[in-house]
């Protein structure tokens, strides 16, 4: 096990190479020179061609590469076009929004998803089922910037209800009742089609496991229904789904993203968008990096899990 | 002696008619996979005669009628107008033909990357496996919407581009599909039996390899083109897609959100489209999927 660790650890690093050389390269192929942001055209040539030296740009591509993959990690990750301050100083205050609100959406997505989609696997073919497994196809089909906006226009235009942006009221909000009003609306759009996804793969797992022998040996030795489904069905089924949490990873950030645009909350998905409209760049490298590398350890985590939860699977 | 040869040839032509014959019969059975195949083939026919239909109707999706502004449906404006008098209608119907289009292209192009780099890599393995793979995991790091947008926003967003971006960033999970199914066909009988007789590369891959790997690709490739369509409309959502005034369903509902309050159906009919066809893309892979795997069938 700890060697597959160590292994498994030594890949991450040229696959992080690779990513930061994708980034850089993409971003230097962007249009436009830095500079432009900076200077007025009607400036000296000779001052302008000595910016261009002291910022570096005269360098060698891999010179610069180097300097930026190495400023990145240590947290110089640039200074924003379109603030004009440290792109991490800017950063680092939405990164908890968007944590806040992926695990909400996630905790909330397994907490109903497991023992709905085990029941209707239990029960299966019954109404309950039929009904599940309806619902759990129009929440994966639902797109959620659609969502969104059926939620936006019930809620905060005909009824209401709950405010339609932001994280708490401008003027006077920020207590726990204010907060939790905001974050409703949020949390249901990104944590639909999760919940769908899992609800069906939850159903899938319980319904392989469910004729298993071990299973029928629960039963015969005389143990409850309620211990045969929570201690061996649900258990058994569940390996899978904490392994998929990894892999879904990417798809619940550009969920966040989608749905920090339409609420406008504060988050880095938000950020992002904002940046690549502005063509904000240093903003775009540093998420994009930075969302390439959550996955990465995502899945990084979702293997490992998998080898700890389930003894069957050896590494040698 | 002729004839002999003649009847065992009609005899093979007979069972490879039966695997589709059985196959068809299955997928009859499931109603909403036939229910979603019949609303997918009035879906891409309206597409096709997109705009023979709005000629009929008798309004240009893209001239505004000043006088009509947000107006909510009603007889003249079958869904509405938007925020500048154009009728919904046609905006709609045109809308599709980007939406569809690219979700099929963008699907045939990534499947066609997926199934040449899975049967590459399974098929010769070694370094050429090992290279192949840490590329898909490498793709596989990056959220879809984060690097598309990036993209995007280097190169221009039009028709062209988006296909090629959402085509380059989702053919991976086919590639591990089908790789995982060469590796596990090549330890089989008829596999070695094949190679034994000394077939060729090409003969091995595409006539041994790739039609028994044929089932989990047609699945795959159907959601592929639900998962393009949601690119697709993503992207356009975010600003990011084709450009207004070309009418795409995902930039009508980027176009009618301020309008919530005054005009619902201004986002209303496009969301629902998308979802629409979305959902019945899925119901039919989810036929498909039992139709093709007699195992799963028989559980169920």
């Amino acid at each position: 096990m700890l060697s597959y660790v160590i292994r498994r650890s030594l890949v991450l690093i040229p696959t992080l190479f690779v990513i930061t050389i994708i980034v850089f390269t993409l971003i230097h192929a962007a249009p436009g020179d830095p500079l432009d942001i900076y200077l007025d055209p009607t400036l000296d040539p000779r001052d302008y061609a000595e910016v261009r030296e002291r910022m570096g740009l005269n360098q060698p591509i891999h010179i610069q590469y180097a300097y930026w993959v190495s400023h990145f990690f240590t947290g110089d990750m640039g200074i924003s076009f379109n603030y004009g301050r440290p792109v991490w100083e800017l950063l680092k205050v939405r990164i908890a929004p968007t944590i806040l609100l992926m695990s909400l959406a996630l905790l909330s997505a397994y907490l109903i998803a497991i023992p709905i989609g085990t029941l209707s696997a239990i029960k299966q073919y019954s109404p309950l089922d039929h009904t599940v497994t309806a619902l759990a196809f129009v929440g994966i089909s639902m797109p959620n910037f659609w969502l969104g906006l059926l939620l936006l226009s019930l809620f905060a235009v005909t009824l209401g209800w709950l405010p339609s942006f932001g994280m708490k009221e401008l003027i006077g909000g920020g207590d726990l009742i204010d907060r939790i009003r905001h974050l409703i609306m949020p949390v249901i759009v990104l944590g639909t089609a999760y919940m769908a996804g899992i609800t069906r793969y939850m159903r899938a797992q319980v319904l392989e496991v469910k004729n298993e022998e071990y299973i029928k040996t629960a039963r015969s030795k005389g143990l409850r229904e309620y211990w045969v489904i929570s201690k061996h069905m649900m258990k058994n089924s569940l390996i899978p789904i904490v392994t998929l949490f990894g892999l879904q990873l990417p798809v619940l950030l550009g969920g966040a993203l989608i749905t920090e645009q339409i609420f406008s909350w504060p988050g880095m998905g938000y950020f992002f968008w904002r940046g690549v409209t502005a063509r904000d760049y240093p903003v775009v490298m540093a998420i994009l990096t930075l969302s390439a590398v959550l996955t990465l350890l995502g899945n990084f985590i979702a293997d490992l899990a998998y080898g700890f939860l389930d003894p069957r699977i050896r590494y040698t | 002696m002729i004839q002999e040869e003649r009847t065992f040839t009609k005899a093979v032509q007979y069972r490879s008619q039966g695997y589709f014959d059985i196959f068809w019969r299955q997928l009859r059975k499931n109603r909403m996979a036939m229910v979603a195949l019949g609303v997918l083939t009035l879906l891409y026919l309206s597409m096709l005669f997109a705009p023979l239909i709005v000629n009929t109707v008798g309004y240009d999706y893209k001239r505004p009628y000043v006088g009509e502004r947000n107006e909510h449906p009603n007889t003249s404006h079958l869904f509405g107008t938007d925020h500048l008098g154009r009728d919904l209608f046609s905006r709609v119907l045109m809308g599709s033909r980007i939406s569809l289009t690219i979700g099929l292209v963008a699907a045939a192009i990534s499947v066609t990357i997926g199934v040449t780099v899975g049967s590459v890599a399974g098929f010769y393995g070694g370094w050429m496996d090992n290279l192949l793979m840490r590329g898909v995991d490498v793709v596989i790091c990056f959220p879809f919407l984060f690097l598309a947008i990036t993209i995007v926003t280097i190169l221009t967003p039009n028709f062209f581009n988006i296909i090629v971006i959402i085509a380059l960033l989702s053919w991976t999970g086919i590639a591990r599909i089908v790789r995982a199914n060469v590796l596990s066909l090549k330890e089989r009988e008829f596999f070695i039996a094949a190679r034994a007789i000394g077939a060729g590369t090409s003969r091995l891959i595409f006539r041994h390899l790739l039609p028994n790997t044929m089932a989990p690709v047609i699945v795959s490739a159907t959601l592929q083109v639900a998962g393009a369509i949601l690119a697709e409309s993503g992207l356009s959502y975010l600003g990011l897609g084709v450009q207004p005034p070309t009418p795409s369903w995902g930039n009508i509902l980027m176009g009618g959100k301020p309008f919530l309050a005054s005009n619902f159906f201004y986002t209303l009919w496009p969301g629902l489209m998308i979802f629409l066809t979305v959902m019945c893309i899925n119901f039919l892979g989810d036929g498909l999927r039992d139709a093709l795997d007699p195992k799963i069938a028989k559980q169920r």
